[in-house]
């Protein structure tokens, strides 16, 4: 890979310059600012991956990030915060900002590697895919691979407030884990009818809904501490800040009345009836980052199992389910 | 990766640090005097927050993790104490400061006497025992 790192530390420079030479074929160029290193991402060709301090003078790490991400060809670049910042204020702000890993300084030369390992899997397997982010009716962006869209594939919705990557989410639960952050809760909102929903519709109508319902979900977790992203198979997962959603079933009204205001309709004018369900929520707690992964997973489980539950309900009572 | 090659890296790596380590002890030396006497002292502060922001970001890379954890700890205690809250933070802050410089001597004073004589020296063996 080519990567940049961004720090105002020499130090890191030489540190970073003796173990990334160690550790397969990466190249390293390095900036002292965040201007410096803007200026050199808009004039070089394409950097692989991002190696980015938080606290630097002038333009601090997130805003570098957030500038990053806006420049032609890096909105989907690996950006790996590398900073000494451990408060979880710092982590949220990081990963919202469009992060994609965070490694707390100072590193383990291993997790470096590893980590560095991942990331490399990452921007092969992206580029084998063709992703790039598309621009879709509602204005925002979501990411379109070469290949036909799957049900079960999830895929990147940006610039919705709180709304990640999954792969950026899974990196945030396992760092919070990892540093025993804990106190956030996991859980997951699932689309009911999915399958038919997805048979019914065009790719791009497809992918539409899954924005609208993005949108709104990110309005009604609206005054909340949280990050969520799209797992595929119609399912959110989000990270909420402590417990702070003592209702899960009033929180549910409140996004499917959210997602009704939308009037959500196809390509071809009619009418999309979407409704979700939420699943049980589970707190993080020290785990090692395989276990923790499995919070998200029992979390979505758990939603598209209350969705199939609440489909069936309705159907026992001979009521109409989704259809566009 | 050739173990011994990254090895040499990594020592020479130790030294670099432990050199830059002594401008910066003797800078903070000078800024907590100058945080005592200073009539408004955020630049100050905010100086000596940088400095051990940095020493927190590396030491413990190169072995030396109580010195970081020390410079962490000092650092987040100067990001939650603003200079602004009074003259009993900055009392607070000058003394935390100070433990910091005890335990950033521990790495010093060792190392004030030592000379590294080539590349074969015993450098690491003072060194890499981290405080």
């Amino acid at each position: 890979m080519r990567i940049l790192a961004i720090d105002d530390d020499q130090f890191i420079f030489e540190l970073l310059k003796e173990i990334i030479s160690h550790i397969g074929d990466h190249t390293l160029e390095t900036a002292e600012s965040g201007s410096e290193a803007l200026a050199i991402i808009r004039d070089a060709p394409a950097f692989d991956c991002i190696l980015l301090d938080f606290q630097m003078p002038k333009m601090n790490g997130v805003e570098v990030c957030r500038a990053v991400r806006l420049i032609d060809g890096y909105d989907q670049t690996p950006v790996v915060m590398l900073t000494a910042m451990s408060e979880k204020r710092y982590i949220d702000a990081a990963f919202l900002a469009g992060a994609t890993d965070y490694i707390n300084k100072p590193f383990e030369i291993s997790d470096l590697r590893v980590r560095l390992g991942v990331i490399s899997s990452l921007v092969a397997a992206r580029r084998e895919s063709g992703m790039i982010l598309s621009p879709i009716s509602s204005g925002d962006q979501a990411s379109v691979a070469s290949t036909p869209l799957s049900l079960y594939q999830p895929f990147e919705i940006r610039d919705i407030e709180g709304v990640v990557d999954v792969v950026a989410l899974e990196n945030y639960v396992s760092k919070l884990s990892r540093s025993r952050l804990f106190g956030s809760s996991v859980f997951a909102v699932s689309i009911r009818r999915i399958e038919q929903l997805f048979m019914q519709i065009t790719p791009f109508d497809f992918q539409c809904m899954l924005v609208d319902v993005a949108e709104a979900l990110s309005d009604t977790l609206g005054s909340q501490n949280f990050i969520a992203a799209y797992a595929g198979s119609g399912s959110f997962v989000c990270v909420v800040e402590g417990s702070k959603i003592y209702n899960y079933p009033e929180f549910t009204d409140r996004l499917n009345l959210a997602i009704q205001r939308l009037e959500m309709h196809c390509s071809t004018g009619a009418p999309l009836r979407v409704r979700v369900s939420t699943g049980q929520a589970s707190r993080i707690m020290w785990q090692s980052g395989t276990t923790a992964l499995d919070l998200l997973s029992h979390a979505v489980n758990s939603a598209e199992r209350e969705a199939s539950r609440v489909e069936k309900q309705l159907d026992d009572f001979g009521c109409d389910g989704a259809s566009p | 990766m050739d173990q011994h090659i990254f090895e040499a890296g990594m020592s020479r790596l130790k030294k670099l640090f432990v050199q830059t380590h002594y401008q910066r002890h003797d800078r903070l030396e000078y800024l907590v005097t100058k945080l005592q006497q200073a009539e408004s002292p955020a630049a100050t502060a905010a100086e000596v927050e940088d400095i051990l922001h940095k020493i927190a970001g590396t030491a413990g890379s190169v072995g030396f993790k109580k010195l970081g954890d020390a410079a962490q700890q000092v650092e987040v205690f100067f990001r939650d104490h603003p200079t602004s809250k009074g003259s009993a933070d900055r009392a607070a802050m000058v003394q935390v400061l100070n433990a910091f410089l005890d335990v950033s001597l521990g790495l010093c004073d060792p190392l004030e006497q030592l000379t590294p004589r080539n590349h074969d020296d015993d450098f690491d063996k003072v060194s890499g025992t981290g405080l």
